[in-house]
């Protein structure tokens, strides 16, 4: 079992399509500790580490230098020293946006655009409740919780912003509830709902036309809890946090919480087909060339903690996919995975290991499961760009 | 020194068993009585001075005020009122600030328990203990009142009336009603300066607390009853508030508020207490509480005002306590007690526990020598299955009349609360009890030459904790889990001087306090959050007649808001100082008391992104008739 998945693994390698990379080798003028990282990163210089912050900490920007071997904490505020209150709250996503980084503030109701590598504030964008990024054309587009509260006795339904890539205006345009992962195929912009704050949560997939930003349809997924969104060539996948119900013990009273349903991943054709990919525990997503790399817990409905990772080959269909339990393997390392990247140029990844109470760490890992480095972050490590 | 404490140490000569059931073979570690606890502005601000005790002040006039021991969290400190838990089934934290101090004779700190014979079981478990007496009212006359009113900085007015009457020998009886409003705004500071390439730069801007007021009344009503070898009290009482929680200072675009939260409660407590000498070697006690607390939190959306959802909680509890000490010999007490205790909560998922809690302790005394040992048995149902054992074993010994030495061990714990349980979680699994083991050893010197009075302590301690129960966030904003994660080790020295000198009408004395308190987390190798390694304060009185002038200082060392100790988890130290004047007019019965809080305006967190307030004053007038 194990040399079939260090196998699928080597054939990742072999498999993964180019990504974006630019290559502009100058000296990053921020104050860091030396760190001792390897000497193969592809032909990427720096990996951008973005810390949430403890609920709702403030939210640092890290930098892993890889030419420099150096990891330089805050670098935002390093950056912007004079502007108060640093970055910002509860980053929950970001993105390169030609040359530029796009970070979604959730607590602060900002989205923040920080000249790269300078990572100097460029400007500040008011969204409200941010949670996830997509770029297609001219435009940015963000998720947004808008006015909803937890348990609200009015549900108020999220929202998708468009924000022009330069002159930063925005235009809106509401979709399900509490609105998570989106991903644009084929001038649609799809939009993966959670209804997390309400009782009965939401299965929707928002359909958005790009050319005219309207509502098109809403598509309802087999499960519940929508979370990370992806798109392939042809596909759109999706990932959910599972489902939780709580029934109360006749006998002793107690009330016991059971797991309804699990993390879960589906796909979806454009036209709405969807294919249910049991046995796939997704909670984050990252996809790489035609290898969707996701983990989750495997053992959430028998109560237990079991982190795997899996691999999926897009292409192939047939509910194929390769499982391996962090726990022996490679990954055994990692406590609280939160966010994944895969680098395209040399099949590492980089697994976010978060802590919310102190400091968290990132791993790296080849293609092979071999743990090759680690480094320190800040708290609630959650999200990673390669430049 | 307590009414009690002078009892107890004359336990021998008087052979009464109520009183060996009250003798206690360590003393509390650090105590405050009489008028000095009555004229503070409220518990807290009274006992911050207690060494290894901090006050965690969200700050403000509502800001939430709970109490951390040696380093342990709130939950291992058991709050007894009267000798009855006060406790809080949903998130075990108590408030000290809705605690009013006017109606206390004293307020002590055990390390471990309390230890007499005669106390209920719960008394057993906890790995420390605060203790709240309330004064017999109106000792020195048939009927007394008492009106006061406090106002001063963040809008607060804060009027209070009491009425104390002794209506036989026996019965006595106080009554008291008081009322708080503030609007609770004040300035902070919110800075950052740091090195970069083009110099030394950064920002201070001064921002404004809002939406902090406080509106609160409550009402007492205590029926004494103090027959000889005995004491029966019987209080009701009630606490009514509103206030705004300001949430942590985080950034906000700026046409939002930070929070615009709202919060109710309605607090009504019932309790009865009994403690009485059967025989010459016998005394029985019996307490029960009944509280019923409803807390309405109105979540408001800080983008849309109109978007809001309420959540209702209603607390419910009740308490009854039996227990027996008897007398074997002169060497030779034993003490048992069991308590029932259920609780239940009623929010969207309810909750209910039921826990027994059985002690037996023994406790020997021999010329120099008393030692106590004790096992509490606890068992809980309803919100999962809990047993647990807590032994405990405390030894003094007194060599002559200035020193005494003594050690504890003790293994207690405490269980999951309902949040942890219910509303934080999402995935299931089993939680354990967070346990904490305790070794702890002290000396203390107390000397008197002339006009002078010396008193030394010093306490030494380890504790180690294990199955800590940590939060962590289930990558979402509405999905948390609850793990029981890791240990702390931690050591501490506690260290105390006061000397005072007296002379007729004057008083003058000084009083200092050091702590060290290394607490190391031993999954993230680091010394855990807002502990600090170095504390200390210092106190200055000096009383002339009827001037009473009192001058404190509080330095709090570097501290971090985690476990990792990098620098940007970095809390700075701070200082601040304290002063009060009182005047007390030698015959109308008026009081006046100045009271200057943070005088040199000093800009600090005790808990991150909650600013507590500059420099700020309070007025008192008092009319005693």
């Amino acid at each position: 079992m194990k040399k079939i998945a260090l196998l699928v693994f080597s054939a990742v390698l072999v498999a993964i399509a180019s990504c974006t990379k630019e290559n502009t080798p100058e000296e990053v003028p921020f104050a860091g500790i030396d760190v001792e990282v390897g000497e193969q990163n592809g032909s990427f210089n720096k990996l951008y580490i973005l810390n949430e912050g403890a609920f709702p900490g403030a939210s640092t920007l890290d930098l892993l230098d890889f030419k420099n071997k150096k990891y330089c904490a805050d670098i935002f505020a390093q950056a912007n020293p004079d502007v108060v209150q640093g970055l910002g709250n509860t980053a929950n996503d970001m993105a390169v946006v030609d040359g530029k980084l796009w970070v979604a503030l959730n607590a602060s109701n900002q989205v923040a655009v920080l000249q790269l590598p300078s990572a100097k504030l460029e400007r500040v964008i008011d969204v409200e409740s941010p949670r996830y990024i997509a770029v297609d054309g001219q435009y940015v587009y963000v998720t947004s919780y808008a006015s909803a509260v937890y348990g609200g006795e009015n549900m108020v339904p999220g929202k998708v912003y468009r924000i022009n890539k330069k002159s930063y205006e925005t235009a809106t345009v509401e979709v399900g509830y509490q609105p998570e992962g989106l991903a644009v195929l084929k001038g649609k912009l799809y939009v993966a709902n959670s209804g997390g704050y309400n009782w009965v949560h939401d299965n929707r997939i928002s359909v958005i036309d790009l050319a005219s930003f309207k509502l098109e349809k809403h598509i309802e997924a087999p499960m519940t809890n929508l979370f990370q969104m992806v798109a392939t060539e042809d596909q759109i996948w999706v990932s959910s946090y599972g489902e939780s119900t709580w029934t109360q013990d006749e006998a002793s009273g107690e009330w016991i919480q059971s797991v309804s349903a699990p993390q879960g991943l589906v796909s979806m054709t454009p036209n709405g087909q969807f294919t249910e990919w049991d046995g796939v525990h997704a909670d984050k997503m990252c996809l790489c060339g035609n290898t969707l790399f996701c983990f989750g817990n495997a053992k959430e409905m028998e109560g237990g903690y079991e982190e795997w990772l899996y691999l999926i080959n897009t292409n192939l269909g047939g509910n194929t996919y390769q499982g391996v339990r962090f726990l022996g393997s490679g990954l055994e390392c990692v406590g609280y995975p939160y966010g994944i990247l895969v680098n395209p140029d040399n099949g590492d990844f980089y697994i976010c290991d978060a802590s919310f109470t102190s400091g968290s760490k990132v791993h790296c890992f080849s293609s092979s499961l071999q743990h090759k480095w680690t480094v320190d972050t800040g708290v609630g490590t959650g999200h990673l760009l390669l430049q | 020194m307590t009414a009690s404490r002078a009892l107890a140490q004359e336990a021998d000569s008087l052979h009464a068993a109520w009183v060996t059931a009250r003798l206690e073979v360590a003393p509390p570690a650090a105590a405050i009585t009489g008028p000095r606890l009555r004229g503070a502005v409220n518990l807290p601000t009274a006992i911050r001075e207690f060494s290894g005790l901090q006050i965690r002040d969200y700050g403000g006039a509502g800001g939430l005020k709970t109490i951390n021991v040696r380093s342990l969290g709130s939950a291992h400190t058991a709050i007894f009122l009267d000798g009855i838990p006060i406790d809080n089934a949903q998130n075990a934290q108590v408030d000290l600030g809705r605690i009013p101090t006017e109606g206390l004779e004293s307020v002590e700190l055990y390390q471990g328990q309390r230890s007499r014979t005669l106390q209920t079981a719960r008394e057993y478990g906890s790995a420390s203990s605060l203790h709240l007496t309330s004064a017999l009212p109106a000792s020195d006359g048939k009927q007394g009142f008492r009106l006061r009113v406090r106002g001063g900085s963040f809008g607060t007015v804060s009027p209070l009336a009491v009425w104390e009457s002794r209506w036989s020998h026996l019965v006595s009886s106080r009554v008291s009603v008081g009322m708080t409003h503030a609007h609770g705004r004040y300035p902070f500071h919110v800075k950052d300066f740091r090195n970069t390439p083009e110099g030394y730069k950064g920002y201070d801007t001064v921002m404004v607390r809002q939406n902090c007021d406080l509106k609160e009344f409550r009402a007492d009503a205590h029926l004494f009853i103090t027959p000889v070898g005995g004491r029966y009290d019987a209080r009701v009482s009630w606490y009514d508030s509103e206030r705004g929680i300001p949430g942590p200072v985080y950034k906000q675009a700026d046409r939002y508020p930070l929070s615009s939260d709202r919060q109710g409660d309605r607090n009504l407590t019932v309790q009865v207490g009994g403690e009485q000498e059967l025989s010459r070697t016998l005394s029985l006690m019996a307490k029960a509480r009944y509280a019923r607390d409803i807390l309405q939190y109105l979540d408001v959306s800080e983008i849309d005002p109109s978007v809001s959802a309420m959540w209702n909680y209603l607390q419910q509890s009740g308490y009854v306590s039996m227990g027996l000490s008897w007398k074997a010999s002169d060497r030779w007490f034993f003490g048992g007690a069991v308590d029932g205790q259920y609780e239940t909560l009623h929010a969207r998922v309810d909750a209910r526990r039921k826990t027994l809690f059985a002690a037996g302790s023994a406790v020997f005394a021999d010329g120099p020598w008393k030692a106590s040992a004790a096992l509490q048995y606890q068992h809980s149902t309803g919100a999962g299955d809990y047993q647990f054992l807590s032994p405990s074993l405390i030894l003094t010994w007194t060599p002559d009349r200035y020193w005494e030495f003594g050690g504890l061990l003790k293994r207690s714990c405490r269980l999951p609360t309902f949040n942890d349980l219910y509303y934080s979680q999402v995935t299931v699994r089993k939680l354990e009890p967070e346990e904490v083991y305790q070794a702890a050893a002290h000396w203390s010197w107390d000397r008197r030459y002339d006009h002078w009075r010396f008193q030394a302590r010093e306490e030494l301690y380890f504790n180690y904790v294990r199955n800590k129960l940590i939060a962590v966030p289930n990558g979402s904003l509405f999905r948390w889990s609850m793990y029981n994660l890791g240990g702390v080790r931690i050591f501490g020295d506690e260290l105390s001087f006061t000397a005072a000198w007296r002379d007729g009408a004057t008083t003058l004395g000084g009083t200092a306090r050091y702590t060290f308190q290394w607490a190391h987390d031993i999954e993230a190798d680091g010394q855990i959050p807002y502990i600090p390694l170095h504390s200390a304060n210092f106190r200055l009185f000096w009383n002339q007649g009827d001037w009473s002038i009192d001058l404190q200082g509080f330095v709090t060392g570097e501290r971090f808001s985690s476990s990792t100790n990098r620098p940007d988890f970095r809390i700075a130290p701070w200082t601040t100082w304290d002063a009060s004047v009182a005047y007390a007019f030698p015959k109308n019965g008026l009081s006046l008391k100045l009271q200057l809080n943070n005088l040199l305006n000093a800009n600090y967190e005790i808990i991150r992104q909650y600013p507590m307030p500059g420099f700020h004053l309070f007025g008192t007038l008092e009319y005693v008739f």
